[in-house]
């Protein structure tokens, strides 16, 4: 799993073009909206386009919590994992 | 007394009748230049541009003796005059286009050159004498967009010249009225040019690096100063490190709003608190203030300027004004009046940005980061980020000693993350700076206004190290230099192998970190292959902080180098540039 996080990390990086982070200044647990890694609404989205682009996940929003998902690198990895093999 | 009433005949010949005396009218970098010599470059250009097809022409001088010399001879030939904004070769192929001839102290490449002759031989003197009602025209300076061409009167600008005379005459009683500004541009050409011309005051020639006010200051005696804030916020400094004494009767500052520790600085320091003039190239000056002791000084208007607000927007009428504008002209200014008809600035109107659909105020945003202890300077930037397609805003930061110590010890995420914490209660997260450069300086160009064009390039350059392999902490540029603060990371993939338990860097990636800051910096190509005098003082080593110094000779068309650490140069030589 540890494994799947760093890819999720670098997913984020690359998909988001972030700037002075690299994979290990990003902590799994760190929140990934508002504080800590400071994204928004529209970085949301793109996460979301990513997501199904790359791993074919998609999400819907009336179902999905997505807040709870996009909490963390940590819930954003368990969620696509788990969707994945499902 | 009205300035209106300063007809365009009696102005004219005010601008072009040299005095034929021996005094001194100005010193150049060859030493003084008296009224006649001048007169006699004027002569030459006279009977050159005569001989030239009639329209407009062009005129661009290094020195401002001899760029006096070319304006006094154009009009009088009663030829309009275009004053080119730089001396850039796009600049003067635009103004190539529309002019009959390029008058010039340097060679411009243009097919229908004039240059000044600064020799003292010459063949039957001419008097010249004023001809028709000729005008000048101006380039604003492209700081907020596209240029736009302000033509003025002669006698709007001896009028204007008069009034600088009428108030400040008197408290420069003696020595050259020399600027670091251009005088290529409306502010440095009234003050440099026109008003010397005017009352024969007599002038520095060249404009001046900041680094060399005091210098010329000492030696040849500077009574006024023609400056902008941002030489001003180094001058001080400057002074105080060198060994003579720097004290000027006046200081002129416009461009941009002088912050009041930079007046305190340059009263202290250089012997008077500076006067700043509030106008634009196409409202010519407004209103003056001197901020000696508050910093709540208000704007006072010059004498025959009307303003009034609307909106909260400053409104002018003035006979300074642009030919052709509307009797009242809204300015891009939000002021407050105080009762006695003066007023406060309270920034500007525009600079509203909106990114990602939210609306934002850069001002606002720079005013609240420059409350943070780490900021020293700040821009914010609109932009785009390609890759993406999507908006974003960008600061470019000169930090204080307090943010440097914290840049050295935190990795940057660090910092940029404090920063924008810092804007989180006044700003959706839409609208705050994903992407941070800490710079030394804010580049501004010959006016001290930044230019949104080149900010951009900074904004551009992507700070990380994937680039060069180098981590970039400071860049300072200049036309044609280039200064990278930069440390190597300890992780380099160069480092493998070379050589195990002693990594150094090796020449051939010290060479490509240069190839690749010179394409950041001035956008040539250098090639490894065309190198030359190349010498490795001594090794480099993981986390070692270096200094990259990069010199672009642009006449011989080569790239010097050279990287050091602290004082102990490391590796130098040259690469020739290719066309």
């Amino acid at each position: 799993m540890e494994e799947f996080e760093r890819e999720i990390k670098e997913f984020l990086i690359s998909t988001l073009s972030l700037e002075d982070i690299s994979v290990e200044d990003i902590v799994s647990e760190e929140p990934l909206f508002d504080t800590g890694l400071g994204l928004d609404s529209i970085d949301s989205l793109e996460i979301g386009i990513g997501l199904q682009h790359k791993y074919g996940v998609k999400i819907d929003s009336n179902v999905d919590d997505v807040k709870l998902h996009f909490a963390s690198v940590r819930n954003l990895a368990a969620f696509v994992a788990a969707r994945r093999s499902a | 007394m009205s300035v209106r009433s300063l007809d365009e005949r009696g102005a004219s010949e005010l601008l072009v009748r040299v005095p034929e005396n021996e005094l001194v009218m100005g010193v150049s970098h060859t030493g003084p230049v008296s009224n006649e010599a001048l007169a006699r470059r004027q002569r030459g250009v006279w009977r050159e541009v005569r001989s030239r097809p009639s329209g407009p022409v062009g005129l661009v001088c290094r020195d401002g003796i001899n760029f006096s010399a070319g304006l006094r001879a154009i009009l009088g030939c009663g030829r309009d005059v275009i004053i080119a904004p730089d001396d850039t070769p796009a600049v003067l192929s635009d103004i190539g286009d529309r002019v009959t001839a390029i008058v010039a102290d340097f060679p411009t490449g243009h097919g229908h050159e004039v240059r000044v002759d600064e020799g003292d031989s010459e063949a039957a003197p001419d008097e010249v004498r004023a001809e028709g009602s000729p005008r000048v025209h101006f380039f604003t300076s492209g700081s907020s967009g596209e240029r736009k061409l302000v033509t003025k009167t002669a006698a709007q600008l001896v009028g204007e010249a008069k009034l600088l005379e009428q108030m400040w005459g008197p408290v420069v009683e003696k020595g050259l009225i020399a600027g670091t500004v251009s005088h290529q541009h409306l502010y440095g050409f009234l003050f440099r040019i026109v008003w010397p011309a005017i009352t024969g005051r007599p002038i520095y020639g060249p404009t001046l690096e900041a680094h060399r006010v005091a210098e010329v200051a000492a030696r040849e005696g500077i009574g006024a100063l023609v400056s902008c804030p941002a030489h001003l916020r180094r001058l001080p400094s400057l002074v105080k490190g060198g060994s003579d004494v720097v004290e000027f009767s006046c200081i002129f500052s416009s461009g941009g709003p002088l912050d009041f520790d930079t007046a305190l600085a340059c009263r202290r320091s250089l012997g008077s608190a500076p006067v700043e003039v509030y106008g634009s190239t196409e409202t010519g000056g407004i209103a003056w203030r001197q901020q000696s002791d508050s910093d709540e000084v208000p704007f006072r208007p010059f004498p025959g300027v009307e303003v009034r607000v609307r909106r909260e927007v400053l409104e002018i009428n003035s006979p300074h004004a642009d030919v052709g504008v509307e009797p009242w002209t809204t300015t891009a200014d939000r002021v407050e009046m105080t009762e006695d008809g003066r007023f406060t600035l309270q920034g500007r109107v525009d600079r509203i940005a909106k990114i990602s659909g939210k609306r934002v105020s850069l001002i606002e945003m720079e005013q609240r980061l420059l409350e943070r202890p780490e900021v020293e300077e700040v821009a914010i930037l609109p932009m785009v980020d390609e890759t993406r397609g999507r908006e974003l805003t960008a600061a470019l930061v000169v930090l204080s000693s307090h943010g440097r110590t914290r840049l050295k010890q935190e990795v940057r995420r660090e910092l940029n993350d404090s920063l924008r914490a810092g804007l989180r209660e006044s700003f959706p997260l839409e609208v705050i700076p994903r992407r941070w450069r800490y710079l030394s300086t804010i580049p501004v160009n010959t006016q001290g206004k930044r230019v949104v064009s080149e900010l951009r390039k900074l904004a551009e350059q992507r700070s990380d190290r994937e680039v060069t392999g180098l981590e970039v902490l400071e860049v300072c540029r200049e036309d044609t230099r280039a200064e990278f603060r930069c440390v190597i990371p300890e992780d380099l993939s160069y480092f493998d192998g070379h050589f195990p338990n002693v990594p150094i860097v090796a020449g051939v990636v010290q060479l490509a970190w240069v190839c690749q800051l010179a394409k950041d910096a001035f956008e040539i190509q250098v090639q490894p292959s065309s190198l030359e005098g190349v010498k490795f003082h001594s090794l480099l080593r993981p986390r070692e902080e270096i200094t990259v110094v990069l010199d672009w000779e642009l006449n011989r068309r080569k790239l010097r180098y050279e990287i050091c650490r602290a004082s102990v140069k490391i590796a130098s030589g040259r690469f020739v540039i290719q066309q």
